[in-house]
């Protein structure tokens, strides 16, 4: 069931509905039974895949929390293994036999038919969390089944996050919500906005990325180049305007998930970037993975960060699809920010200079439509061939196809320029007031917003981009 | 109360500047003169008659010079050929075009082989025909959702791309705007130059999607034209044989027969052109698939000739001019 979707508004409602009509001892029940269906709703037998970890990391909670020394590592580290284990077999055992197959051919190593769970890494990594904060003795552990359950299933951030932390939200699934109108008003604008970025932007950007994508050899260089801006700006809206919605319809339930965006494009610097980019990811990995090799290495200074920064985004690129597109995409991304801590590019020292601010801005958004070729490629060959074909020279005037005409691409320019202005100036402010304040302005704001997705959203439902991580 | 207010508020407005936003695209798309919804306009114009209907893909659109076919069959044709058309495609256009063209006596309904897969058919009848209230049937199959929400009148602009909204746009800003370079809906390949390559790989083998749905739909066009007293001739296009897609796809031959056999259970008249002499010379193509001006205007005589000779000689049929 996609966020995008009549039905998933008739789920939205009833959900929503009957979330405040029943006692709060029923609630939990309740918001699971709905979260099994929602996850159901892609491929109904994963579901037992899920119930797995989540048995495996229920009692690992308790266990690491009784146990000590040894005995307590050993817990944390069979949560991990079955955790990574399962990501491992469906997400990259093809990858790595294909890669072993292409190393040695004689071994012909086999291929595994199957469907890559929906959001597994994403569930995969908030589980993790849980069972490493309690290593940590930051969290409790769980109890209540039906609540750590919930804890891992929540619907709305299920499939492709926010990535939440137990500390964060767990405590809110014991918390009695009242309705509460002002919550409600402002979950509501959220999901416009998110519905807004997805089907109006995203997807009408999607159909010529797509497009030029599935067509390497057939498109000029002028195409590649407006297909990787384009492309930027599509993950850009289909990922924050799907965590929106997701933020949004928890929050019209009285639940505060975590901000995933803030105005990333408003950045200087590639390493602020990613402080502001999808920023539940960012910040698990720099918790759980950069900080302890920081930590550990912290002997060899500037090495330490270098060293951290490169194997981070290493493994973010993995984390994020089993490809050597996806590794070196991370590589890259890496580079950039390692290259501004050895030069010491502070993000505070450019703010200082309206034009440095600019030029940051531009540099930025330069970086990371060139690192996203290689993300939307199909491997690196054909990242490498797109760049090729972008400084070659083969620049022709934009020409109307059977699928995006030139009247689209005005369309997409106008709304790009709306998007990016709007963000950085008024669509964050008025979504947050509440409901007896700005009145007028929150009335223009909702029936711009909804009319707009009613003329000029993409109605085709198209997936959102990162359900496939 | 507050929010009930305002939600109450935000929705009505909205779906009343959709409405709005709807009416006046569907008034927009009546007075386009180009492309797509200029030849729908055409067909539902009732004081510009034809009896000759030229229906199917870009093998009619391109290939079919309605000049040539009225001079020597002394017919009033128009060339409803549209780019990537499904046999989907052509019963909408016949079934539009039969309502509003009183006089017609005779539809050209050319074959492709890979027009039997209706699930690609890219012009979905919800979005193509959404201002359309007065021919039953267009709006009946094959688009899902749309179609419900079509019932929704409304709320039809969810069903418009922006191919829909601009030709809207064309339609108001420029509506005494007809088709440049086209003549009565044909639009020839006027470059002689240069043979388009499509297919390189000569070892490729594949198979055209085909669905039986296609078939069904091809049988209520000859019922439909029965019913309506409009003689039906099925024609094959040719193709450049060197390249042909007879030798790629291995399930050529098995539809082509599929509609022959077809046409004969219906008393249908079908004729093959895929083999005729031009078909062996590169200099009347633009591709494999379509000809150029020069093989078009040999090819047009010749569809033209076989009109001609099957209309006139069969003595149950009277053509009144």
């Amino acid at each position: 069931m996609l966020f995008n979707s009549l039905e998933f508004i008739l789920f939205f409602i009833i959900v929503t509905s009957l979330y405040f009509l029943l006692p709060h001892k029923y609630r939990w029940l309740h918001l699971l039974l709905a979260s099994c269906y929602f996850y159901m709703c892609f491929v109904p037998i994963y579901i037992f895949i899920l119930l797995g970890t989540i048995v495996i990391d229920y009692f690992a909670g308790i266990w690491i929390e009784r146990s000590s020394g040894t005995q307590r590592k050993m817990y944390l580290v069979i949560s991990l293994i079955s955790n990574i284990g399962i990501l491992a077999v469906f997400k990259y055992y093809n990858f790595f036999a294909g890669n072993i197959n292409f190393i040695q051919h004689s071994f012909n190593v086999p291929y595994l038919s199957i469907l890559l769970p929906i959001g597994l890494s994403f569930h995969t990594f908030q589980a993790m969390s849980y069972t490493i904060e309690v290593y940590k003795r930051n969290q409790k552990a769980e109890k209540h089944f039906g609540i750590y359950a919930l804890y891992v299933m929540f619907y709305p951030q299920l499939v492709a996050g926010p990535i939440e932390r137990p500390q964060h939200i767990m405590h809110q699934f014991y918390e009695k919500h009242r309705f509460n109108a002002d919550d409600f008003f402002i979950g509501f604008k959220m999901i416009l906005w998110g519905m807004f970025k997805k089907v109006v932007i995203a997807d009408r950007l999607a159909i010529f990325v797509n497009q030029v994508y599935d067509n390497p050899q057939g498109s000029p260089g002028s195409m590649f180049f407006l297909a990787a801006v384009f492309f930027a700006v599509q993950i850009y809206c289909d990922f924050s305007g799907y965590s929106g919605i997701a933020i949004g319809a928890a929050r019209t339930m009285g639940f505060t998930l975590m901000t995933n965006f803030k105005t990333p494009f408003n950045t200087v610097t590639v390493s602020e970037f990613w402080t502001r980019w999808h920023i539940s990811l960012s910040s698990w990995f720099k918790d759980y993975l950069y900080f302890p090799i920081a930590v550990a290495k912290r002997d060899w200074g500037l090495g330490a960060v270098v060293y951290g920064t490169i194997i981070t985004f290493l493994i973010s690129g993995l984390w994020h699809g089993a490809g050597w597109n996806f590794i070196f995409w991370g590589g890259l991304t890496g580079m950039f920010i390692v290259m501004e801590s050895i030069l010491n590019i502070r993000a505070v020292k450019l703010r200082k200079s309206k034009f440095k601010k600019l030029a940051g801005i531009i540099y930025v958004f330069s970086v990371f439509v060139f690192t996203e070729i290689f993300f939307r490629a199909k491997n690196i060959g054909q990242g490498f061939y797109i760049l090729k074909k972008i400084v070659s020279g083969q620049w022709v005037a934009f020409e109307s196809t059977q699928v995006f005409s030139k009247f689209s691409l005005l369309l997409s320019f106008g709304l790009i320029i709306f998007l990016f202005f709007a963000e950085t100036k008024f669509a964050d402010k008025i979504i947050e007031t509440k409901l007896l304040e700005k009145k007028k302005t929150n009335l223009i704001f909702g029936v711009a917003v909804l009319s707009m997705i009613l003329l000029l959203g993409i109605f085709q439902k198209l997936s959102f981009i990162y359900f496939q991580f | 109360m507050q929010l009930v207010k305002y939600l109450f508020t935000v929705f009505v407005a909205s779906f009343f500047i959709t409405g709005m936003c709807t009416w006046l695209i569907n008034k927009g798309l009546v007075k386009s003169g180009v492309d797509f919804y200029g030849k729908i306009n055409a067909a539902g114009d009732s004081t510009n008659q034809v009896n000759l209907l030229l229906v199917g893909s870009s093998r009619v659109l391109v290939q079919l010079d309605p000049q040539i076919i009225d001079a020597v069959t002394g017919l009033r044709s128009y060339n409803y050929g549209f780019n990537a058309s499904t046999i989907k495609t052509c019963f909408n256009t016949i079934q539009y075009a039969l309502h509003y063209q009183k006089t017609a006596k005779a539809i050209v309904l050319n074959i492709d082989f890979n027009m039997f897969s209706i699930d690609q058919d890219p012009y979905k009848d919800a979005y193509y025909y959404p201002f359309e209230n007065n021919v039953p049937g267009i709006l009946m199959s094959n688009t899902g959702n749309s179609s419900l929400i079509h019932k929704a009148r409304f709320l039809d602009i969810s069903l418009y791309d922006d191919f829909v909204k601009f030709a809207a746009i064309d339609g108001w800003l420029r509506p005494g705007r007809t088709v440049q370079g086209l003549y009565k809906g044909y639009y020839p390949h006027k470059d002689l130059s240069n043979y388009e390559v499509l297919q390189t790989d000569s070892t490729y083998k594949g198979i055209a999607p085909f669905s039986e749905p296609g078939i069904k739909i091809l049988n209520d066009i000859i019922n439909l034209c029965k019913q309506k007293k409009v003689h039906l001739i099925l024609i094959l296009a040719p193709y450049f044989k060197k390249d042909a897609p007879a030798k790629y796809y291995t399930n050529f031959n098995t539809i082509i027969n599929r509609v022959k056999t077809v046409a004969q259970q219906s008393n249908t008249p079908f004729y093959d052109y895929s083999s005729m002499a031009i078909a062996n010379d590169k200099q009347f193509f633009y591709n494999v698939n379509h000809l150029n001006i020069k093989g078009a205007a040999v090819y047009s005589a010749a569809v033209a000739d076989s009109v001609k000779n099957y209309l006139y000689t069969n003595p149950s049929i009277k053509i009144e001019h």
